[in-house]
């Protein structure tokens, strides 16, 4: 009874993404039985969710020698791999996993995903597509093909897949994020914003999302309009370019009166642009 | 309860009806609602022909209940008899050569033995937490009456907010004393069980339990695990422990029913939004980090019994101890004790603890609610001032900017 | 099921490597300041990183080289004054080539760039390496200018 009691503790733990306030009804499990190998697989995870991939990959090992079921194993122990930058380690776990389960859809896709990241990129897609096929109403599946997408900056794909996302997530966050992410690879700065702010707002102790928030804070302010202005453009190296033939021009044309002002101007804005970041890091950053 | 909410309905129409006072008392004192009862009473009294009447129920009152508290039983007729033999079998002990003096005292009570009632007595500092508290809690919880008069709704229960290790739970135990209730703390593993639809049974079954013993208020420690937002949640077991807690909160009305839900977070940005609608936790109250005269209070609660120096300047300490909880500051404590233990292991030199002990371990300590108030900063900094948290950015600007 | 086997076989070899990236906005000052050495240099080793194709490295590298020539030649008529040294307008143009090399090289590079942010997200500086291959890229402008002085 211990041991159903504590197990619902954690997995409702684990549900609401509080990994670490797990911890003391996991070490009960360990306590009554110290061999117990679900609360060493909970314990990876718990490892897992505080970045420290060697602890859990140990932790997952022991699980499965002492009778945990392999696939998930093999699977938390590929993405921590993944995670540690071990690719290849990364691989084997993932191949392990799907030898014992070649139509799991989250591990397909987590695999598929893995082939992106190392360049292979028609592996990739084959598998992303078999994991979809298997899977199609995966969280975890449209989130990774998303990705991709993203990865590709393919935006029609970008939109479907945030779709088929905003069906099958269980949690608000995800989609915000990925409606953020959408609009920042578009350079909608203002829409980007937006999604990350109310995303922030379900979760603010994400730092990730605070540090974006704090970059497009910084990007959004009205200060900062002529830079928005010169992204919208091409970026400065348009906007020097644009400025250099202008002035050429100009003065092969010996139409001196105007380019004083112009250069006069461009060079305002150059100066503008390099001071404004120091002024709202000064001033305005950080007041609520 | 029929008569109960007769009378009310009397009293406002017409709330200067002495008599439906008076009747409303005797009710009251009829479910031992004892506090509300002599407000009615006391109500009633402004009409002076009222007096005796009242004066004559209350005796009465005391009369029905004293039998249990003052009367001694009546000696059992085969007890008296056992001693009469006995007296009459055993000889007279003698005289001891050194007269014992009869111990002072009586036989501990279970009164003694149950936990002490804690009210805001025992909170030290915090006046404006505490006058929020008597405010917009315990006023509305002891007289309902007014709140009726001005139909004001009194129901739903309070969300308090706040680093972790401020009090929370003790201010809600404290605020059950205030309101003369019973307090029933639960926690996130009291409620959970493996079985389908136990864990919201038992959710139903405390409430219950709370509204049989009322006046009580229901503490719920931790109250984002057990309410956690939907939106957020990643199983369908979530949802339904929101929906039915939802549901009992609905259906309780703190002025009639006697039954206040306290909830306490330290991160009330998962709580599910429901909860914050009217008629839930509609009240949210941040209870921040203690203010110094609290912070002067905790040490000297600490360093009770503590072999110490004299003269101790608490007022240095509660001045260094900015922003630090309540138990960062017991942790400073037990730190500053622990390092004496080893001084005194090594050289054998025993000491009393110093003030510079105390002050060199609060040099080295980073106050733990540093990191929720930052969050709770950038949470407003991004909230486009939904006013949500008023409280707490008040406290920000004031103490922490 | 074949097709399944084929993609369940392993595909990573021992001396594969992460994709690297400096930002590529980055190098407009080091194309701005040096000149197209420091671009060339830079630019290709990011896009090396990044797994870009070969030929697109090559025709950056050729047009590189070119425009080095060109700036070299007109430091060099610069230098024994047969260009006055009030003409500005060459300067500004052999600032303007360096900046289309580098608007070159962010073609190539933005959606490799993309991909790698998305999948990987590292940055690595470049402050370091642009000092040095700005001052190394300064090295054969100064030998022409000084030929060109002595000859």
């Amino acid at each position: 009874m211990i041991k159903e009691k504590e197990t619902r503790i954690i997995q409702h733990y684990f549900e609401l993404d509080r990994y670490e306030e797990a911890v003391p009804s996991i070490e009960k499990l360990f306590t009554n039985d110290p061999l117990d190998p679900d609360a060493f697989y909970y314990m990876a995870v718990v490892h897992f969710s505080k970045c420290d991939y060697e602890s859990a990959r140990k932790m997952c090992e022991q699980a499965l020698y002492n009778g945990f079921d392999s696939v998930p194993c093999y699977y938390l122990i590929g993405q921590a791999y993944e995670e540690e930058g071990n690719f290849q380690g990364a691989e084997e776990a993932y191949l392990s996993a799907l030898e014992l389960e070649p139509e799991n859809g989250d591990i397909l896709a987590s695999y598929g995903y893995l082939m992106v990241k190392v360049g292979f990129e028609d592996k990739a897609l084959q598998l992303l597509e078999e994991a979809r096929r298997v899977a199609p109403s995966s969280e975890r599946v449209n989130q990774l093909i998303l990705q991709y997408y993203f990865a590709k900056s393919d935006q029609n794909q970008q939109l479907l897949y945030i779709q088929k996302v905003m069906e099958s997530a269980s949690s608000e966050i995800v989609v915000l994020v990925n409606l953020g992410f959408f609009h920042a690879l578009k350079n909608e700065d203002k829409a980007a914003m937006e999604y990350f702010r109310q995303a922030f707002l379900q979760d603010p102790t994400n730092t990730d999302l605070l540090k974006i928030l704090e970059e497009y804070n910084q990007l959004t302010h009205p200060l900062f309009f002529p830079q928005r202005v010169i992204k919208k453009a091409g970026g400065p190296a348009i906007i020097y370019t644009l400025f250099m033939v202008i002035a050429i021009l100009l003065f092969f044309l010996k139409q001196y009166l105007v380019l004083l002002p112009f250069a006069a101007i461009y060079i305002v804005l150059c100066i503008y642009t390099w001071i404004t970041p120091f002024f709202y890091k000064r001033f305005l950053n950080g007041k609520i | 309860m029929e008569k109960y909410e007769l009378y009310r309905v009397m009293i406002e129409r017409d709330p200067e009806n002495a008599q439906a006072w008076f009747l409303l008392g005797e009710e009251c004192l009829e479910q031992n609602q004892l506090a509300e009862a002599l407000n009615a009473f006391s109500l009633s009294m402004k009409d002076h022909k009222m007096k005796n009447l009242v004066i004559t129920s209350l005796r009465k009152y005391l009369l029905e209940s004293e039998p249990e508290t003052v009367l001694e039983p009546e000696p059992e007729p085969e007890l008296e008899l056992e001693t009469e033999l006995e007296t009459e079998l055993e000889p007279e002990p003698e005289p001891l050569p050194v007269q014992l003096k009869l111990i002072q005292g009586k036989v501990v009570s279970i009164e003694e033995r149950l936990p002490k009632k804690v009210t805001f007595s025992n909170v030290g500092g915090l006046e404006e937490l505490k006058k929020t508290i008597d405010m917009k809690i315990i006023k509305p919880f002891v007289n309902p009456g007014l709140f009726a008069k001005f139909r004001k709704k009194s129901g739903g229960g309070i969300l308090l907010y706040g680093p972790p290790g401020c009090g929370k739970t003790f201010i809600a135990e404290a605020t059950a004393g205030e309101c003369g209730a019973t307090f029933y703390p639960i926690q996130i593993a009291d409620i959970l069980d493996p079985y389908f639809g136990v864990s919201e049974q038992k959710l139903r079954d405390v409430f219950e339990t709370a509204r049989a013993n009322r006046p009580a208020v229901l503490f719920f420690d931790e109250v984002d695990s057990l309410g956690y937002s939907r939106s957020k949640a990643h199983s369908e077991h979530t949802s339904t422990l929101v929906n039915t807690m939802l549901a009992e909160m609905q259906s309780i009305h703190t002025g009639m029913d006697k039954l206040l839900v306290i909830g306490a977070t330290n991160m009330p940005w998962d709580v599910d939004a429901a909860f914050k609608r009217p008629g839930r936790f509609d009240k949210l109250v941040f209870v921040g980090p203690p203010d110094q005269e609290a912070r002067k209070v905790i040490f000297k609660l600490k360093l009770a019994g503590k072999p110490v120096e004299n003269g101790l300047d608490l007022n240095l300490l509660a001045e260094k101890t900015k922003h630090f909880s309540g138990a960062d500051i017991e942790n400073v404590v037990e730190n500053a004790i622990e390092n004496i233990i080893v001084e005194i292991i090594e050289n054998g030199a025993e000491r009393l603890l110093r003030m510079e002990d105390l002050l060199q371990i609060i040099e080295n300590t980073k106050p733990t609610t540093v990191e929720w108030l930052n969050t709770i900063k950038n949470y407003i900094k991004f909230s486009n001032q939904s006013g949500l948290y008023n409280d707490a950015a008040k406290y920000l600007k004031e103490n922490y900017l | 099921m074949s097709k399944m086997n084929a993609l369940l076989q392993p595909s990573i070899e021992k001396d594969w490597r992460e994709t690297k990236s400096y930002d590529i906005q980055r190098l407009l000052w080091v194309a701005f300041i040096g000149g197209p050495i420091p671009l060339m240099v830079l630019g290709t080793r990011n896009a090396k990183w990044l797994n870009v194709r070969q030929l697109h490295i090559n025709l950056l590298i050729f047009l590189g080289i070119i425009m080095e020539i060109g700036e070299c030649a007109i430091i060099y008529l610069f230098a024994n004054g047969t260009l006055s040294a009030e003409d500005r307008v060459m300067r500004y143009l052999l600032k303007l080539a360096s900046i289309l090399l580098f608007l070159g090289y962010r073609a190539v590079l933005t959606k490799p760039f993309q991909q790698h942010m998305v999948t990987n997200g590292n940055i690595t500086k470049i402050l370091k390496p642009a000092i040095v291959w700005i001052l190394l890229g300064g090295v054969p402008e100064l030998i022409v200018l000084a030929l060109g002085l002595l000859g």
